[in-house]
Parts: structure tokens; C-alpha cells; sequence
């Protein structure tokens, strides 16, 4: 009865389920969870654990491993929102930034979807190691053009202290995301195979 | 699979994925535009103070529920410096010396008061002072602002300052920049857009502007060299910028304390660093000054 077509998959990776198989729930209320909580762990939590002016990133593991569970679409635009919730919450001083570099870093994730390479755990956590860096480099080069003031040793310091911090946390927020969206698919109403 | 792709459904598809995406990135781009083209009182800086009113409630219990772990790393810090004697007496020495030459400001201040009574007021008596909790920092750790538990529901407005206490005695901290009805958002002064009118009794009250040149050290600029500065000596606001312009600042709050000055014989200025007295990165209490007078109401309303 139902005119819905039926969703297709498109994994890159080898191994990967054959385009045209029909999909499960895709649990995009699943995807929303991981990210809202994220989010709001980031602006609420994380900012207490600070060491060596170094902050502990949930939200870029978290876009990460929904990136690499849900493709590069759903990844995007997990990281555009919880960009603009975490600059919406936060005295962040920005409106935008974050949830571009955030954007970035799910879509890059999400190319690499149903991969063998990202299968394991050590894969995924330097993956959100390399985010990490991606987003506290592309913060720092925000605030140098707002022209806030920054010292040299004080952005090395903070960026090596947050990306090692973002790896402690990085493998529970991959265990927890893997444990709330299943396999690695493809949901991406609009994917087809060899696509952006 | 090749057929598949090259379908004008496929393409139709991959078009609108990119649709998407290129949209969001457009979306990003836009909104940071405005943001920062915009005053602290559009509508994008206005959506960013009601969403923070949202959470604060989240904030505020996540920053009770984790107090008695902050306390006990406290604790067993405040330890560990015991054990060095001989930095707690330079600790209590720079403490007996701010309090010494903060009372040196107070008599100063005293004469000056008496001799051009009905002029000027000591700030304490023109603000409300309003303990807050620091219940939120700034997820970004290159931009030093905060959310305190207090707004406009206690007297807490814009462009109220802000001080707080360390061990070396009180030192103004910044001012409120957003406020909602239970919290507000304070930005400290290593602000790039910070400009304090300062002065220096110790000097002959030698005035100038204070700005932030890197996270933790500050600059005078425009002080004469004949008002000769020496490290050591204590910055207070000074109540007023140049051209007679009233600062939202009032005189006499302990800004930070001068720790070299670099002129030359043929200047006529000198320049004068100056490292703050309260560290903002070690907050977890501040003091607002809510306006009570028309003076101060009236600062808080300098643009």
C-alpha cells in the first residue's frame, strides 16, 4: 500500500552491503540523541575538565562515529547542528564557526562509511584524534581572524591538551554511538554508489 | 552499479545531496557573517542569550554536582603549596602589600574626595555587590568569557563590572556582556575589545589606556614620561576614559599590578605591562556590581 520507495544502501567499502538492499530503521531519532546529548555534555560537563587550558571533545567522536555509522550526508548534518548548539549554549564568542568545522569533520567521516579500515576501534579513535586537530586548528584560525589575542606556546599547549583528553573520551562515545545505531549503513536518502 | 549511478534519478539524488551539504556550508558562513558584523544586542547575539537561559538550569546543576570534586582537587592543591614555605610567604607578603597600598589608594582617595567634596563617590557605595557562581565557561578555550547564576532578576546588568578575589586581594575581573532574567554572561578583560581607563597613584595618578596583548599580560599606553612608572607599582581604574568620558568602570578597583615599563630618553610616553591581579582561568565565585546609583546606572549605559 505504501508508495515510500524503499531506501538504498550504498557502502563503499568492499565489504560493504550491495547498493540496492533494502534498509532497516535507520533510528535517525538514535542519531539525534547521540548528538543533543553531546552537545550538551560539551557545554555543560566538559568545560570543568580542563587541564592545561586543554577541553575534552564529546561532540567531535560523537559526529565522528555517527559520521562513520550513517554516511557522509547524516554526518554533515549531525555536525552543523550540534555546531549551532554548542555555539547557541556556550559563550563561544562565534555563531557559525564551530558548526562548520563540525560539519566538516561529520562529512569527511561519513566518506569513509562501511570501510573495512574503520571496522576495528583503533581506526575510529585516531580518527577523532585527527578531527579533533582539524576543529581546534580551525577554532584557532576563527579567533586570529576576529583578531583576539593569542600566544604561540599557549595554542600548542591547548591543542596537543585537548586532543589527548578527546582520545581518553573518544572510545566510550564510540562504544555507546555503535551500541545505539547498529552496523554501519548507509542511510542517506540521496546516496547512490561513487557519489561526492 | 555504473548504470545505477549515471541514472538522472542518481543524479537527481546526488544533486540534492550536494544541495544539502553546499547549503549548510553556506548557511554556516552566513550566519558567522552576520554574527559578527552585528552588535551585542541583535537578534543572533539575542537567540545565543535565550538558548544559554535554556541550559543554565543544566549547567548550574552540573556545576553543583561536580562542586565536591573541585573542591577536593582544591584542597589537595591548596596542600601541595603548603609544603612550599617559601612561596606562601611571597604569596602573604604580595597580599600584606596589596592591602598596604590599597589603603594608601583609600586615604588618597579620602583627600581627594574632601578636597573636591560632592564630586565623585567611592564606587562601593554606588553598586550593589552580587556574589554569583561561574556555572558555565566558554567551550572554546580561546575565548575567555563565562555564565554566572545571577541576572537581571538580582540587579545584574550589561556592562556591569565584575570583580572577584584572589590571593593577593580583590582585582576587577570584566563586565557582564549579555544578561537574561537568572544568568548572564560575563567577558573578562583579556577581551581584545577591552579599553580601561586606568591610573596609577603610586605615579603622580598617571593615566592611561589598558589593553589586553596577550592571554595574561596587558599594556598602558599614553602614560608621559614624566610620570615616571616602576614595576611593582598598582593599576585602578580610574573611572573615566579620554576626552572626559565616563568608563562603566568606576575608580578605584584594582586592575593589576605594573611589571616593566619600557621608555627611552627621547620618549615622551612610556609603555607599561601589566599583569593582571585576579588570574580569570581560576574563577569559580565573582562579585557583579549591579548599578544602584544614578551614577553608576548611568555607566552602565556608556556605549
Amino acid at each position: 500500500m505504501s508508495s515510500r520507495p524503499p531506501m538504498i544502501i550504498s557502502a563503499a567499502g568492499p565489504s560493504g552491503p550491495s547498493a540496492g538492499e533494502v534498509m532497516r530503521a535507520p533510528r535517525l531519532w538514535a542519531v539525534a540523541l547521540i548528538v543533543v546529548a553531546a552537545a550538551l555534555l560539551q557545554v555543560s560537563l566538559m568545560p570543568f575538565i580542563q587541564v592545561a587550558r586543554g577541553v575534552p571533545d564529546v561532540l567531535v567522536c560523537a559526529v565522528v562515529a555517527v559520521g562513520l555509522q550513517r554516511g557522509s550526508l547524516v554526518g554533515a548534518v549531525s555536525g552543523a547542528a550540534g555546531g549551532f548548539i554548542v555555539e547557541l549554549t556556550s559563550p563561544v564568542g562565534t555563531l557559525g564557526a564551530l558548526a562548520l568545522l563540525y560539519l566538516v569533520v561529520g562529512w569527511g567521516a561519513g566518506r569513509l562509511c562501511g570501510h573495512d579500515e574503520v571496522r576495528g576501534l583503533l581506526p575510529p579513535v585516531v580518527l577523532c584524534l585527527v578531527a579533533e586537530f582539524i576543529v581546534q586548528a580551525g577554532d584557532v584560525f576563527a579567533q586570529l581572524l576576529l583578531a583576539r589575542p593569542l600566544e604561540f606556546g599557549d595554542v600548542v599547549r591547548t591543542l596537543l591538551a585537548s586532543v589527548i583528553l578527546t582520545g581518553l573520551v573518544a572510545i566510550p562515545v564510540l562504544a555507546v554511538t555503535r551500541w545505539l545505531l547498529g552496523a554501519p549503513r548507509s542511510i542517506e536518502p540521496f546516496v547512490v554508489s561513487g557519489d561526492v | 552499479m555504473s548504470n545505477h549511478g549515471n541514472s538522472p534519478l542518481a543524479q537527481r539524488r546526488t544533486l540534492a545531496r550536494r544541495l544539502i551539504i553546499g547549503g549548510l556550508v553556506l548557511l554556516c558562513v552566513v550566519v558567522l557573517s552576520f554574527y559578527g558584523r552585528e552588535s551585542g544586542s541583535g537578534p543572533l547575539h539575542g537567540l545565543q542569550g535565550g538558548a544559554g537561559t535554556v541550559v543554565t538550569p543544566l549547567q548550574d546543576g552540573v556545576s553543583r554536582a561536580i562542586e565536591p570534586v573541585r573542591n577536593a582537587w582544591d584542597w589537595a592543591t591548596s596542600l601541595a603549596n603548603a609544603r612550599d614555605r617559601a612561596a606562601q610567604l611571597a604569596k602573604e607578603n604580595q597580599q600584606l602589600r596589596s592591602e598596604l597600598i590599597q589603603g594608601q589608594f583609600n586615604v588618597e582617595e579620602n583627600q581627594r574626595l574632601n578636597a573636591v567634596r560632592g564630586l565623585g563617590h567611592q564606587w562601593s557605595t554606588d553598586y550593589i555587590p552580587v556574589p554569583a557562581d561561574i556555572i558555565a565557561w566558554s567551550a572554546s578555550p580561546y575565548y575567555e568569557e563565562a555564565r554566572i547564576d545571577k541576572g537581571t532578576n538580582s540587579g545584574v546588568v550589561v556592562n556591569a563590572p565584575v570583580v572577584a578575589n584572589s590571593g593577593s586581594g580583590p582585582g576587577l575581573v570584566g563586565t557582564v556582556t549579555q544578561a537574561g532574567p537568572i544568568s548572564a554572561t560575563i567577558a573578562f578583560l583579556s577581551q581584545p575589545q577591552t579599553s580601561v581607563g586606568v591610573t596609577i597613584t603610586q605615579s603622580n595618578s598617571a593615566f592611561g589606556i589598558l589593553q589586553p596583548t596577550a592571554p595574561g599580560a596587558f599594556q598602558i599606553a599614553g602614560i608621559p614620561a614624566s610620570k615616571p612608572v616602576a614595576a611593582g607599582d598598582i593599576v585602578f581604574t580610574a573611572g573615566f576614559k579620554r576626552l572626559g568620558q565616563l568608563s562603566i568602570y568606576p575608580r578605584g578597583i584594582p586592575v593589576g599590578v605594573v611589571e616593566g615599563v619600557g621608555h627611552r630618553e627621547a620618549d615622551v610616553q612610556q609603555t607599561v605591562q601589566v599583569v593582571p591581579i585576579v588570574s580569570a582561568t581560576s574563577l569559580a565565585y565573582v562579585v557583579a556590581l549591579a548599578p544602584k546609583s544614578a551614577l553608576a546606572k548611568q555607566r552602565a549605559t556608556t556605549p
